[in-house]
Formats: structure tokens, sequence, C-alpha cells
């Protein structure tokens, strides 16, 4: 029974990891730039549907306005620093320090605009449960797995299916071409930063809601995540998404045999060993 | 007076913090988020071994064991190409401060470890502000004339040649990866004595003092100091060490100094990326 | 064939659809210069980083000396005597043309760290013979001059000599040159045909990647015609450029 509620657990958590893995991985294979900042995004997201639900907004509405809020957070991001750098022809090390730098204004703006205490959602209904029979999960779950599933479900459509997702593969496949072809990769990026950062933020609010949220914990997120989006191989979504999933599960259900707090290790330990007997990942294809 | 002391005594120690991170990031040019983390496991060791065995032994055990992680953890980053090195870093600073708080059995967990005792060499005890800052002094000394050897040496000239074109050096017929592994044990060395200095001048440490915003920090002073250069890795902990100081000046909740004090350096990071990538005294990163 | 020092014995490698080298075989023979050439697209570079090692054949052995070399790292190809240049120079642009060479050189005194921290005066010792060793290689092709420079201040006819100072700074037997004079202007092919006809007067081994027919009839003792990943003719200059039959597959393929 613990074994089955544990499972459930770790597939509920995997769905908002896998989210961030999944954002991180479309704007990471379009634009090529480790967007650590991002763990900053998922942080903001979840913090500005707080601060809505305590003024007493209705919690869809806070929720949708704290995913807008986050996207333009991330748009400035890309056109006030990643652009301006790349126009200044830095190297991936002086993006990756100015992504750190972006991270660390966004973490410590969040924890002195708000508090850089542990902090709950007061929504009462978050923590009524639901009995599914094998185990049982709360709305707040229900949520979580919800809108996950639902917005990687959304994403794989829009890549497939829309203008915008052709225009995304295209310039992933090759800027430079779509740079002389009129693609505009400039505006591809911008659009590809708001839809991940949209969808980090969502994840961001719905673990909020879940558990509980404090501004430095999205590192955290981001290393599983990070870890899902290689193992699942660069470039594959679905990759990355299932493998954020099995983590999550592995992480939960190894709660058995060792306490919580050695889970980030014993997944990292595995990681360096993946990396170093299969560097392609597992999805990857070519 | 006192102050004034400590605060030289501390931006001595994180010159040679910045030395051992400059060696990473500016010389080889791979991201390092993780220096604090390294840093820790020397003043984890000194601290544990201070009291056992003379002070210059313990910080031997330091200096070697940092050196042997800080490779062991810079070869994956070293074989596998790609950004994996981005989530290794991160992942050793996580783990690191995982690892410093609940191995309580050894690092004394959330609470640290303290009264650690004062360095001795020679039957001189270094238990004041004003001594101490003599060993530390002389420590950077040291750690500045290994910089500078090294970099002006045929080997200095072989990896610095492999930031420009690491093909270009392995047609050369030179052992990259035996390069930049030395490199990263030099700066393995560094950090363990940066850490063996940390712990045994302010006698206590607990895993805050080794933790994600440390490495943030450390970076931040390499960056605004500028990379690469000998005189950019003392400037920049000398520099953002006064930091503290003058946002005392202004009145902050305490709960905020911290966090205030990081927004501070995340945008240092971001302006200096932007505006002057170089820094104060360094080169193009 | 008891002169030849390099014997490349069918090698195949593909690149995912693209058959670049297709069980190529051909012998260099020693203190000869010997051409390779061909349309674009026929393998030439695949050729010298397959020796090289910095690509590994599929297929196919390569001897030196009688040694096998193929799939040996690079350091290994190097310290037995094989050098190469690069097309796209991979210069060290931002160090001197002196320090360029110095990294080049075969001599290892003063390559290790502990070393340059412990016993600086014998690095520092390493370092000035080294610094003297440099400059003769300079003077020799006509860069002594410009020792200080910084190379992104050379010009591109110069940096060009410079790759070749760099490369004999290896002291390798057999020198792989890729395109020495693509580029140049008139006056900096003429020094740097003068340079490469210097190496083989005084009877260096050269494996030289050219396209400029008038500089292959001037330097080659033989020339190779690799097209789509193999050999097809070798022969004297006179041989192979007086083919028509070649000329066609040359000069249409670039066509």
């Amino acid at each position: 029974m613990l074994f089955l509620q544990l499972l459930v657990d770790g597939l509920v958590s995997g769905c908002a990891i896998g989210l961030v893995a999944v954002s991180f991985s479309l704007y990471y294979s379009t634009t090529r730039v480790f967007h650590v900042a991002h763990a900053g995004i998922y942080t903001l997201g979840g913090y500005l549907a707080w601060y809505g639900a305590m003024q007493g907004i209705p919690f869809a509405i806070a929720c949708a306005l704290a995913v807008a809020g986050a996207a333009f957070a991330g748009a400035v991001i890309q056109r006030f620093l990643y652009d301006e750098l790349e126009r200044r022809e830095a190297t991936p090390l002086v993006m990756l320090i100015a992504s750190l730098g972006a991270l660390a204004v966004l973490q410590n703006g969040v924890a002195m605009l708000f508090t850089p205490n542990i902090l709950q959602f007061p929504n009462p209904w978050r923590t009524r449960m639901l009995d599914l029979g094998i185990a049982s999960v709360s709305y707040a779950q229900v949520l979580v797995a919800a809108s996950g599933l639902a917005a990687f479900g959304a994403l794989m459509w829009m890549s497939r299916r829309t203008l915008l997702g052709r225009r995304i593969r295209a310039v992933a496949s090759n800027p430079f071409l779509a740079e002389i072809t009129r693609l505009g990769p400039r505006s591809v990026y911008l659009a590809v930063m708001a839809i991940a950062s949209a969808m980090a933020a969502l994840s961001g609010i719905m673990v909020g809601l879940d558990q509980a949220m404090q501004p430095y914990t999205g590192v955290l997120v981001l290393l599983t995540a990070t870890i899902a989006v290689i193992a699942g191989g660069i470039g594959s979504l679905t990759g990355a998404f299932v493998v954020a999933v099995a983590l999550s599960v592995l992480q939960n259900v190894a709660l058995i045999l060792m306490p919580g707090r050695w889970s980030i290790a014993a997944t990292f330990a595995l990681f360096v060993v993946f990396i170093l007997v299969k560097p392609e990942g597992l999805f990857r294809k070519r | 007076m006192s102050f004034l002391l400590s605060y030289l005594v501390l931006a001595t120690i994180y010159s040679i913090a910045a030395l051992s991170t400059n060696l990473l990031v500016g010389i080889i040019g791979i991201f390092s988020v993780s220096q604090a983390a390294i840093i820790g496991v020397g003043a984890y060791t000194v601290a544990l071994l201070a009291g056992v065995v003379p002070f210059p032994v313990a910080m031997l055990v330091a200096v070697v064991l940092c050196a042997l992680v800080n490779v062991l953890l810079a070869l994956p980053s070293l074989r596998v190409a790609g950004d994996y090195f981005v989530v290794t870093s991160f992942g050793c600073q996580l783990v690191a401060t995982a690892v410093f708080i609940n191995w309580d059995t050894l690092t004394g967990g959330a609470s640290g470890i303290v009264a650690i005792p004062a360095p001795s060499l020679f039957g001189f005890t270094a238990d004041t502000p004003q001594t101490f800052l003599v060993i530390s002094t002389i420590a950077l000394l040291a750690a500045c004339a290994g910089f500078w050897l090294l970099m002006r040496s045929p080997f200095g000239k072989i990896v610095h040649a492999i930031r420009e074109d690491e093909t270009a050096v392995l047609a050369a017929g030179k052992n990259v990866l035996r390069a930049k592994v030395s490199v990263s044990a030099v700066s393995g060395v560094y950090a363990g004595l940066a850490g063996g200095l940390y712990a045994t001048f302010l006698n206590f440490i607990d895993p805050p003092s080794f933790d994600l915003h440390v490495s943030i920090l450390i970076l931040t002073m390499l960056v605004v100091g500028g990379a690469r250069t000998l005189a950019g890795s003392i400037i920049g902990p000398f520099l953002l060490l006064a930091l503290p100081q003058l946002l005392n000046l202004v009145a902050v909740p305490p709960t905020m100094a911290g966090p205030l004090r990081q927004f501070i350096y995340g945008a240092l990071l971001i302006a200096f990326m932007l505006f002057r990538p170089q820094g104060i005294a360094g080169r193009r990163l | 064939m008891a002169t030849s020092c390099l014997e490349v014995r069918s090698v195949s490698r593909r690149f995912g659809g693209l058959q670049a080298l297709d069980a190529c075989s051909f012998e260099v023979e020693r203190q000869r210069s010997t051409c390779l050439v061909g349309p674009n697209g026929a393998g030439k570079t695949t050729v010298f980083n397959v020796i090289t090692g910095f690509v590994r054949p599929d297929q196919g052995t390569i001897r030196y000396n009688g040694e096998p070399i193929h799939g040996r790292p690079t350091r290994d190809i190097v310290r037995l005597g094989i050098a190469r240049t690069f097309q796209n120079l991979r210069l060290f642009a931002e160090m001197t043309a002196l320090e360029n060479v110095m990294v080049y050189l075969r001599d290892d005194d003063g390559t290790g760290p502990v070393e340059a921290i412990l016993r600086p005066w014998r690095t520092g010792a390493a370092l000035r013979r080294k610094e003297e060793a440099a400059q003769a290689l300079l003077a020799e092709v006509g860069l002594g001059h410009k020792s200080g420079e910084v190379v992104r201040n050379l010009s591109f006819g110069q940096q060009k000599l410079l790759c070749i100072a760099r490369v004999l700074a290896t002291g390798a037997e057999l020198l792989l040159l890729d395109e020495p004079t693509s580029g140049l202007s008139q006056s900096a092919l003429t020094a740097m045909v003068d340079l490469v006809d210097k190496l083989r007067s005084q009877g260096r081994t050269l494996l030289v990647v050219e396209h400029n027919t008038r500089v292959v009839q001037r330097i080659a003792d033989e020339i190779l015609f690799l097209h789509q990943g193999r050999l097809i003719a070798r022969g004297t200059p006179a041989e192979i450029l007086g083919d028509p039959a070649l000329a066609a597959i040359y000069f249409g393929a670039a066509a």
C-alpha cells in the first residue's frame, strides 16, 4: 500500500518536474542557451499566484495572471539579456554567467518582495483528499497531474500542428538558414521563451499549491529537470518528460529504502554514471 | 580595528578562493558554481582534523583531498562534450550541501562545527586577527606566486592555447586532457587552502558557509575583478567583501540583508557580462 | 616501394550517408613531395584527418614506417613524426607568433605544472630555450621580425607562413599541409611556394592538398588524384595534369 501511494505521489510530482524539463528542453534545443534562470521563472510564477490568492482573487484567475507575468518576465530576459549578449557575440560561458545572474536576481527579488520564508497557499480546498482505492490524492495533486499532462499535450500539439511549431523546429535545426530566409529567429526565440516561461510558472504554481514554496527550491527542481533533459536525449521533448516522471517516481519509491534527504545525491550519482556510459541520451535520434 | 583586520583576513582567504575559480572558469574555460562545495570539503576536513593532528598536516590532507575531489568532479565535464558540465556543477554543489547538512555524525548537521582550534605553526599560535593576517597573507602570496609561475611556464602557454583552440593543441601532439586535469588539481589545492584557513579563522563552520550562494559570490568576485588575470582575482574579493559593510549604512531589516546582497551579486553578474565581460582588470571571457 | 614511409591500405570512412573515403589506398614516399588533388568533396581533408588520428577509419590500415597508426590518438601519431596544418589555420589568435610556435615545439621540458611551481628556475631556462628555438623557426619561414606580434594583427599571408613554422616545430618528418596557398595574394603566394619548395629541397617528406595547378606543377614530385573517396590515378605532374579525362573530372565536378 505504501509502495502504491509513493508511486502515485511520484507520478504526480513527476508531471510538474516534467513540465520544467520539457520547457527547458524546448528553449535549449531552439536557442542553445543553457537558461539556468528558468529556475527563477519557476519560483516567480508560484509567488505571483500566491500573492494573487492572498488578495482574494479566485485561484484560476490568480494562476492565469501569474503565468502571464512569468511569460512576460521571460520575454524581458530574452529581449534585454540574451539577445543583447548575442548581439555582442558573447561566448557560451558569458551567456551562462549572465543567466546565473538573472537567476540570483529573480530568486532574491522574490525573497525581498514577498518573504524568504516558507509559504503556503491560503486556499483551503487544496488539502482535501480524494480516495482512489489503491491510493489517495489531494485536490492539489489532481490539479498538478492534470495541468502537467494538459500543458505537455498542448505543447506537443503546437509543435507538430501549428505554424509557430514548424517555425520553431526550422529555427532549431538551422538558425543561420532561418536568419537568411527571414524566418526571423529573434521573434521565434522570444515566443519560445514566453511559452517555456509560462510552462515553468505553471509548474511552480502547482508544486507550491501541492506542497509549499521557498524562493531557493527552484534550483533543485531545475537540476532534476536538466538531468531528465540530458538523459532523455537533447531535442526530444517526450524523452525529457518521460525521464522526468521516471526520476520522480524513482525518488519517491526510493523513500522506502532511504531517507528523502539523500534522494538528490542518489539521482545525481545516477546521472554522472549515465553520462559517462551513454552521453547521447536515451531517446535521441541520430 | 579588529573589524578592519577581519575584513582583510577574509579578503585574503576569498582571494585564494577566487584564484581557484579563476583556474577553472577563466583559464580552462569551464563554468563552475561548485567552488564553495570544494572549499567546504577543505574546511570540514581541517575542522575535523585540527584537534587531532598538527595544523600543517590537517592542511595537507585537506589540500590533497580537495585536489582529488575537484579532479573527480571535473573529469566528466572534461571528457564529455556539451553543456553537461553545467548540470554536473550545479549537482555537485547541491549534493555537497545535502551531505554537509545530513551527514550529521561527521559534520554536525545544520548546527555545524564549533570551537575549531586556531592554527599553530612551530609553537606560534595565530589566535588573533593580527597574527592570522600574517598567515593568510603568506598563503595568498604563495598562491599568487604559484599562479604566476604556472601561467608564465611552457605549461601555462599550452593551457592558454587550449582555451583558444583545443584541436590545434591536439594537433601539436600535446596531452590536452592531462593539462586540464592538472589545472583542476591546482584549483582544488587552492580551494582546500582557502577552506582550511576559513575554518581555522572563524573557528566555526556550518553548511550555509559553503552553499550555492557562496559559489555565486565567488564567481561574482571573479567576474567583477576580471577573469584570467592575477590582479582580477584579488581586486574582486576586496571590493565585494566591502559591500555588506556599505549595506549596513542603509537600514535593511536583518532578514532582507542576505537576499539584498545576493540580488546585488546577481545584478553585478548581469551588468558585467553585458557591459564589461573582462571585469575591472581581466581579459575577455 | 622501398622508400615509402606512409602506407594507406583500403581505408574507408562514412559520415552518416556520405562515403567520404571508399577503400582508399596509396603510399607516400620518403623525402618526396606528394600532392593530393581532386575535386571538392573528394575526401582530401578526410585523408588528413584519418592519418593524424582526428577521425577513426571504419576499415583499413595505415602504417607509418611499418608501424600501424590507425585508431591511435593524435598525440602518439605526432610523436611518431606526422604533423599537419589546417585549412582554417586554427592559430591561437590572442597569442603572439612566437608563443604559437612555442606551444607546438616537440620539446616537453617545463610542460609539467608541478615543475613549473616548484622548480621555476628550470622552467625559466626551458622557456628561454624554447623562445630561441621558436625564434629560429620563425626566421626560417621569414617571420623573424614578427615574433612579438599578436596573431590577430598579422596579415593572412603571414598567418599561413606561421602555420608552417608551427608544424615544423613538432619536429615531424612527414608534414601534411592542407591548402597552403589558398586565399593568398600573388606576392604571398610566391613566398609560400618558395618556402614549400625550400622544405622539399631540404629533403622533408610532404603531403600537400593543393588546388592551384600551377603550384602543383612547381612543388609536386608525385600527384595522387582522389575522386569520390578513392584514389583513381597517380603519377608525375606531367602525366596527371596532362590527362584530359582527369581534367574533365576535376573541372567538371568543380563547376
